[in-house]
């Protein structure tokens, strides 16, 4: 069998672009500190209910959060989604069927959804523009569909997972928080969003990957954070990691 | 082999039911229901059904109910009937009842959303307020004296067609381009098919819902208006069980009760569906306590079909 994750690809990582410090929300997550550089693919890496998953969220605006966050070393304050979405930060959550998509309704319409603004001009859908910017990120992805009229609902966990995805192409992202980014989906469509992790860092997106999957955090990182009971318990090069040392981090607090 | 869609008998099952009961009257009754005329007549009593019933539409497209519809029929008609009275000025009559309307929509949507009370609960109880605000303000008793040209629309033709046929025409075309062309409509859909994930596409949930128990509160108010005019009289207890109809039309035209799906011509269907059945058994001498037992039948049956035919495509 070939690879399960693609060779990875030579990216530039860059200056900081995000710094969160000391973000806290109870009962899920407290005191988390890290930055992300430009370009930078960053895992957190942590078991099931180590608040990862709520601190994605909560980056996104969908949950509410103390603490501070700088975008470019400006003070920039996330209440709600459509804040995040306004500085091009995303978030692709782990339950694509609550939060990601509108099952009923078809690829066109999903992919469009956070988009409308530019897709449409007096109120108006612009249906040829929505077309062709549906198209591009249909074949960019290689999503599997039999037009793009098709409802989600009828779609494998794989192709709807690049719709999701594909919503946020459309808008240039600069910061891409994946949350479980594989999960229930088949081989071959997560080795297509292995590939396409790499390609976005290589345009210089910064990529969060929140995965339990830890040789999934392991191939994909250019740094591993391990969050355990909320809180950041260490740091790892993907050079020096191992799925023990990850483990040995992911239960540390546990024991008492 | 292509899989069928289940959107394709939601939407064209409810017109193959209008062409049948067509057929079904057209055979029993040939003389008086397939005429130009009588045409006309269903259509001038399927309007104000269908004017709440699109908005009903938007409401429930949204996952939500309207109930106060009914209510809202009666106070819109007495306050625009009062207030003409009260004022001699038709234009200023016509204001206030849309205003109202539209205002006390809001206040449904305000309540579904931002203190997120059920809309089964809010507009329930904004139901039952309202009725009880027109017999306040009306004293229990209808308004009448309002001027002639007042009646124009509830019974005036335009080049041959009833008034309220022209009104529930442009109004349908309107909320046509709207659901289906516009940024506006796709976020109806969208909220009403999965609340959460329209949230984390950016769309202000807030806005799309009170927006649309305001449009279901102006068409209702339209209605109510169209209603006074027809009858002559602004009757304080008008419209009350209207908000049946208007959901029975809805739900006959395939429009999903939990919300984001649903074809606005399904709607306007449906409500002919109603209208036609009132018009075709009152000229088959049916009495009309039968009616009423057949009309659930029908709606219930079309209902049924709609559920069985989904699944039938969906295997």
């Amino acid at each position: 069998m070939k690879n399960r994750f693609p060779p990875k690809i030579e990216h530039e990582i860059g200056k900081e672009i995000l710094k969160v410090e000391n973000v806290t929300s109870e009962p899920f997550f407290r005191n988390v500190s890290f930055e992300l550089r430009k370009g930078e693919i960053l895992g957190i890496a942590g078991l099931v209910g180590c608040g990862s998953s709520q601190l994605g969220e909560a980056l996104f605006g969908l949950r509410e959060m103390n603490g501070n966050m700088y975008l470019n070393g400006t003070k920039i304050k996330i209440e709600d989604p459509s804040d995040a979405i306004a500085h091009r930060i995303f978030l692709v959550p782990e339950d694509r069927h609550t939060l990601g998509l509108v099952l009923q309704r078809d690829v066109k319409e999903n992919h469009s959804l956070p988009n409308l603004d530019f897709l449409s001009k007096f109120g108006f859908i612009k249906k040829r523009e929505e077309r062709k910017s549906v198209m591009a990120t249909v074949e960019y992805l290689n999503t599997k569909i039999t037009s793009i009229n098709q409802r989600v609902e009828n779609l494998s966990g794989g192709n709807q997972q690049k719709v999701v995805l594909g919503k946020w192409l459309a808008r240039s992202p600069k910061i891409l928080i994946l949350d479980e980014p594989t999960r229930g989906i088949d081989v071959g469509s997560k080795y297509e969003i292995y590939k396409f992790i790499y390609d976005q860092a290589r345009k210089g997106v910064s990529i969060i990957v929140i995965s339990s999957e830890m040789e999934e955090v392991i191939n994909l990182s250019d740094r591993i954070l391990v969050m355990s009971e909320g809180r950041i318990t260490g740091e790892l090069s993907p050079q020096e990691a191992t799925q023990e040392k990850i483990l040995a981090l992911a239960v540390r607090g546990k024991e008492s | 082999m292509k899989k069928m869609d289940s959107t394709f008998i939601r939407r064209y099952g409810v017109i193959l039911g209008l062409f049948g009961i067509i057929a079904f009257f057209a055979f029993e009754s040939p003389k008086y229901f397939f005429t130009f005329s009588n045409f006309m007549l269903i259509s001038k009593q399927s309007s104000i059904n269908a004017l709440l019933a699109i908005g009903q539409m938007f409401v429930i497209l949204t996952a939500g109910i309207d109930l106060s519809v009914g209510s809202m029929v009666g106070l819109s008609g007495a306050i625009t009937a009062g207030t003409i009275v009260a004022t001699g000025n038709i234009f200023i009559g016509l204001l206030a009842g849309l205003g109202v309307g539209a205002g006390l929509g809001a206040v449904n949507g305000i309540i579904v959303s931002l203190a997120k009370v059920p809309a089964f609960i809010t507009t329930l109880a904004t139901m039952s307020a309202i009725a009880g605000i027109t017999l306040i303000y009306t004293n229990g008793q209808p308004i009448w004296n309002l001027p002639h040209s007042f009646m124009y629309f509830g019974q005036g033709y335009l080049t041959g067609i009833p008034f309220p046929v022209i009104v529930m025409t442009i109004v349908f075309i309107i909320a046509w381009i709207i659901l289906a062309l516009t940024r506006y409509g796709r976020h109806v859909y969208a909220v009403g098919g999965n609340i959460r994930a329209s949230r984390a596409a950016g769309i202000k949930i807030n806005s799309v819902l009170i927006s649309v128990y305001t449009i279901s509160g102006f068409l209702a108010a339209l209605a109510g208006i169209i209603l006074a005019s027809r009858l002559g009289t602004a009757e304080p207890t008008a419209g009350r069980g209207y908000e049946l109809d208007s959901i029975a039309a809805v739900v006959l035209g395939g429009t999903s009760l939990f919300g984001g799906e649903g074809w606005i011509v399904g709607t306007l269907v449906g409500a002919y569906i109603i209208g036609i059945l009132n018009n075709g058994m009152t000229i088959m001498n049916i009495s009309p306590y039968y009616q009423e037992v057949v009309k659930g039948i029908v709606i219930l049956l079309a209902v049924m079909l709609t559920s069985f035919g989904k699944k039938y495509w969906n295997e």
